[in-house]
């Protein structure tokens, strides 16, 4: 039975892998896309949910006589998944993917290469957004977005303003914070926090170095913690939690939301910077209209209307005077602004992210305790 | 040779040419669950023999088999959650049932008309609005700084957000209705004459509950424990919306291997390990209830119940004490539908929130309602889930009821095969099948790829088993020999099925298709893997604006789909009364 499910298993996939190369032995050379945009064609994006600007979709569509279809996913991973298995047949022609997982998909040869001819908007993007070690040329993945990591605390409970990753840590241990705290629900950004505050390689895959992340987070941080939270946006805006790892979007949300004595302040010595990218997946069938879409986007004023709409940076530097003067918190909006470029680590999928998560899921073990 | 015994030996000769008890209902489940469950999750459950590829177009490598990654999955990590996760699972399943049965015997035996139907309305209408919503609204309601806290003037707030607790809250509200609607429609088989009967010999209306409503109830609250007990089992969602650090469970255990850690191979071997375990705490429970079974038969002559109270003469007001049980009843009742709603009507008022998102309250404002149409995701997303429940709902009750049929009538090697697969449907990590699926999917090429079609066969493999268990929880203690007098009467099986097992299954085919539409309703993992251009539903598109700072306008539109769903449903059951179809579509959910 096992030999048989196997044998099942191996052709599907064998099914699968063939329909990859039969794709890749003729990945086609960008100058032979069609350059033509198709009035009345649909363009089917994936994406988050509410991360383009609407009046952006409705302009370009105005402009150009295509139609946008906008679908979203739960989850980056899983839409990593979806790409990684349907191999050219997911349906999409342009998808918003997380920087970490760029490579995986070029590798797996889920991706086809941009067209920078037509891209001219590319050149305005910032150094901070560009260039980046998950494809270091662009070929593949052109910046959309993107943020990073630090933590937002109350000044109204917490004097001393946290200045690295370990003061941060060292606050839980404040009688006035015990149980009002959360980090990031995520293996890449926790257990690395520790890595960045103690000038360990957040791609080590010493297991020693894993089972110091275990004792520092165990001694110092879960029997102070409240919830492992992704966004806790809102419980900082009511003030249920005073002192939170978070991304500088989610930081954002909460000091404008909340009591005007919460700070924000980027993750020191090192932190992550995540950057979300347009990616063309095989199969797309409207690459024109990507392309057109993309460069649209890239273009200062609309860029603006998209930091304006979901609140992050685009990397495009021009929009910066698009934008309106009085911004709230835009100091958090261009994270890099003044901030030395090495401090910047970018989050990667290698084999140490298996250590790692392995490491986070023991952590939330013993937190139930 | 006399014409009674030709006909006898020609009724012998068929009998033992026709196929055995239950195979024929049975079929259709079979074939359905083994092309779209057992060949893809058994693909996924392969995996686990194999080591995970970060790189390359495969995403595990399956050249050198071995049992290595069993040994990796069952760590110290996965017992402290697997327990952790059976406490809850367990403290979940005894607290719904429990606070299920009342509701479900109020239902069924005291109330009656109009307040019937309100009190069914009551505790479905909640479930058609969103999980993760309906979920995160107690976080909304009960958090530390808010709107009770502050109206109610506790400092510090309840403590209740992010324990266990808060997770505890979340699980029983979120199954309430998984055990209040097998319990009442296996209540509601029950005569009323009998428990007249009961109370004119005397006996008092808790010996009459305890001796004839309650075992007449106990498939019902077997079928509820099952269906409350197994997605507890595998629910990630709500202990991590309300339970915080304390509820860590073996659910997200599972699916962060497969997704965060992107080790199929690990993840398959962890889910594995799952599957075998809640069957084998399945096996135990159901050992243990028969060993029950026994030792309450043994001591039944001695007649607890009756001894718990002193006799009292026949003289003793019975009616009196009835009504007061009946008032209390009716208390209850008001109470749990309080509960229910709490958290819709939380939603319902912060849907008119002007702020920036939906918890963070900044004055009243029917904005969001406004910026619906403009939301062309969110629009669409409604329309996909709403088409993907109703063809996902009637597939499942068409296997899910002939399933129900068999596992209630079928022989025993049938019966137990097909009980067996089922329950591995219901207890096998949605990661899984998905995965499984796609996998399919992809290799079947463009015979499955329709979007919707891809939702429909999805939700509806989950959604048999719970039709078949509900179906099943209100026939198996029907008088067996009913289809046999049928067939004496000279009806053909199919027959016997149309006229007599059809009808007396009715209102457990409408609970069941009920419970059917919310679980399509609440799915996210399966559609979020599976759907494609087009089907974004709307849950997958709630789950994503929490990224963003989950905004109103999804609230707004829930609490629109959710009344229309009501809303559609009444007049589908006013249609169906005017048009003189038997009973009326709601006295079909209820039996009367």
């Amino acid at each position: 039975m096992i030999r048989h499910l196997i044998a099942t298993a191996s052709l599907l996939l064998g099914t699968a892998g063939l329909a990859a190369c039969g794709g890749s032995e003729a990945a086609p050379d960008p100058s032979t896309y069609p350059t033509k945009i198709e009035k009345g064609s649909t363009l089917k994006i994936y994406s988050w949910a509410d991360y383009i600007s609407t009046d952006n979709i409705a302009a370009f569509e105005k402009e150009t006589g295509v139609k946008v279809q906008v679908d979203t996913y739960a989850s980056a991973e899983e839409a990593l998944a979806k790409l990684r298995l349907t191999q050219g047949t997911s349906g999409y022609d342009l998808v918003v993917m997380d920087g970490s997982y760029i490579q995986q998909l070029v590798k797996g040869g889920s991706l086809l290469a941009w067209d920078k001819e037509r891209l001219p908007g590319f050149a305005g993007l910032s150094d901070t957004f560009v260039g980046r070690s998950w494809d270091p040329e662009n070929t593949h993945a052109i910046p959309k977005s993107g943020g990073s990591t630090g933590y937002v605390w109350d000044s109204a409970v917490i004097s001393t303003p946290p200045e690295t990753w370990n003061d941060f840590y060292d606050a839980f241990d404040d009688p006035g914070v015990d149980g009002r705290t959360s980090v990031v629900d995520g293996a890449p950004s926790l257990i690395s926090s520790y890595f960045w505050g103690n000038d360990i390689s957040d791609q080590t895959t010493n297991p020693d170095d894993y089972q110091a992340a275990e004792k520092y987070f165990d001694d110092k941080v879960l029997s102070h913690l409240k919830a492992f939270n992704s966004y806790p946006r809102a419980d900082l805006a009511s003030g249920d939690l005073v002192l939170a790892q978070t991304f500088t979007g989610d930081a954002r949300g909460a000091l404008m939301d909340g009591p005007k004595t919460l700070r924000f302040a980027l993750g020191a010595p090192k932190t992550d910077i995540y950057v979300d990218h347009w990616v063309l997946p095989k199969g797309s069938a409207n690459i024109a209209a990507a392309h057109a879409f993309v460069e649209f986007v890239l273009d200062p004023v609309n860029a603006a209307r998209e930091t304006e709409f979901h609140g992050y940076y685009t990397g495009v530097e021009a929009s910066r005077d698009e934008l309106p003067a009085d911004m709230p918190f835009e100091e958090i909006v261009f994270f890099d602004e003044g901030v030395p470029a090495d401090r910047f680590i970018e989050q990667e999928v290698t084999e140490a992210r298996k250590q790692s998560v392995a490491t986070f899921q023991r952590l939330k073990a013993l937190a139930s305790r | 040779m006399s014409a009674v015994s030709a006909v006898s030996a020609a009724r012998s000769v068929r009998a033992r040419l026709r196929a055995p008890r239950g195979l024929v209902p049975s079929l259709p489940a079979f074939a359905w669950l083994c092309a779209f469950f057992l060949v893809p999750a058994g693909m996924v459950a392969v995996f686990s023999l194999g080591e995970s590829a970060y790189f390359g177009t495969s995403p595990v490598d399956l050249s050198a088999p071995s049992l290595d990654r069993y040994g990796e999955a069952a760590s110290e990590t996965f017992r402290i959650v697997f327990v952790n996760t059976l406490q809850i699972a367990v403290v979940g399943t005894v607290l719904c049932v429990l606070l299920a049965v009342p509701m479900a015997y109020l239902i069924t035996t005291r109330l009656t008309g109009f307040w019937k139907y309100a009190a069914i309305a009551a505790v479905v209408i909640p479930y058609w609005m969103p999980f993760l919503l309906r979920t995160y609204s107690w976080r909304i309601l009960l958090g530390d700084h808010g709107p009770l806290a502050e109206g109610l003037g506790v400092t510090g707030g309840f403590g209740i957000v992010d324990t266990l607790s808060g997770a505890q809250l979340g699980v029983v509200y979120n199954y309430l209705p998984l055990a209040v609607l097998p319990i009442a429609v296996a209540l509601d088989r029950l005569d009323p004459a009998l428990r007249q009967a009961g109370r004119d010999l005397g006996a008092s209306s808790w010996r009459v509950f305890w001796q004839v409503t309650l075992p007449a109830a106990r498939p019902g609250i077997v079928g509820a424990a099952l269906l409350v007990f197994i997605p507890l089992m595998g629910d990630y969602v709500t202990p991590a919306v309300l339970g915080g650090v304390q509820a860590s469970v073996v659910g997200s255990l599972v699916s962060s291997s497969f997704l965060e850690s992107q080790d199929w191979a690990l993840g398959a071997a962890a889910a594995v390990l799952l599957i075998l375990l809640v069957l084998a705490v399945l096996a135990a429970a159901a050992l243990a209830l028969a060993l029950g079974r026994l030792v309450l038969r043994a001591v039944r002559p001695l007649d607890l119940a009756a001894r718990l109270r002193p006799r009292t003469g026949t003289a003793r007001p019975a009616r009196v004490s009835g009504d007061a049980w009946g008032l209390l009843l009716r208390g209850y009742g008001v109470l749990m539908v309080l509960f229910l709603w709490a958290p819709i009507l939380t939603i319902l008022v912060y849907s008119f929130n002007d702020g920036r998102t939906l918890p963070v309250w900044g004055g009243a404002s029917t904005r969001w309602y406004a910026a619906i149409p403009d939301n062309a995701v969110l629009m669409q997303s409604i329309g996909v889930s709403l088409r993907v429940a109703a063809l996902s709902t009637l597939v499942a009750i068409v296997v899910g009821t002939l399933a129900g049929t068999a596992l209630a009538r079928a022989g025993r090697p049938i019966r137990w095969s097909l009980l067996g697969l089922l329950l591995v449907v219901f207890v096998t990590p949605e990661i899984v099948t998905s995965i499984g699926l796609l996998l399919m999917y992809v290799a079947a090429g463009p015979a499955l790829s329709d979007g919707t079609l891809r939702l429909v066969i999805a939700h509806a493999v989950i959604s048999t088993a719970i039709v078949a268990f509900v179906v099943q929880a209100r026939l198996s203690s029907l008088d067996p020999r009913l289809s046999d007098a049928a067939a004496d009467l000279g009806a053909t099986p199919a027959g016997a099925f149309r006229r007599v097992i059809l009808p007396l299954a009715a209102p457990a085919v409408l609970a069941a298709a009920v419970l059917a539409s919310t679980a399509s309703l609440d799915d996210v993992v399966a559609s979020s893997m599976l759907g494609n251009v087009g089907t974004t539903t709307l849950p997958v598109y709630i789950y994503s604006t929490l990224r963003n700072g989950m905004r109103g306008d999804a609230a707004a539109a829930s609490v629109l789909m959710m009344l229309g769903t009501a809303l559609a449903v009444v007049v589908l059951a006013w249609v169906m009364q005017r048009r003189g179809q038997g009973k009326s579509f709601a006295a079909g959910l209820v039996g009367r």
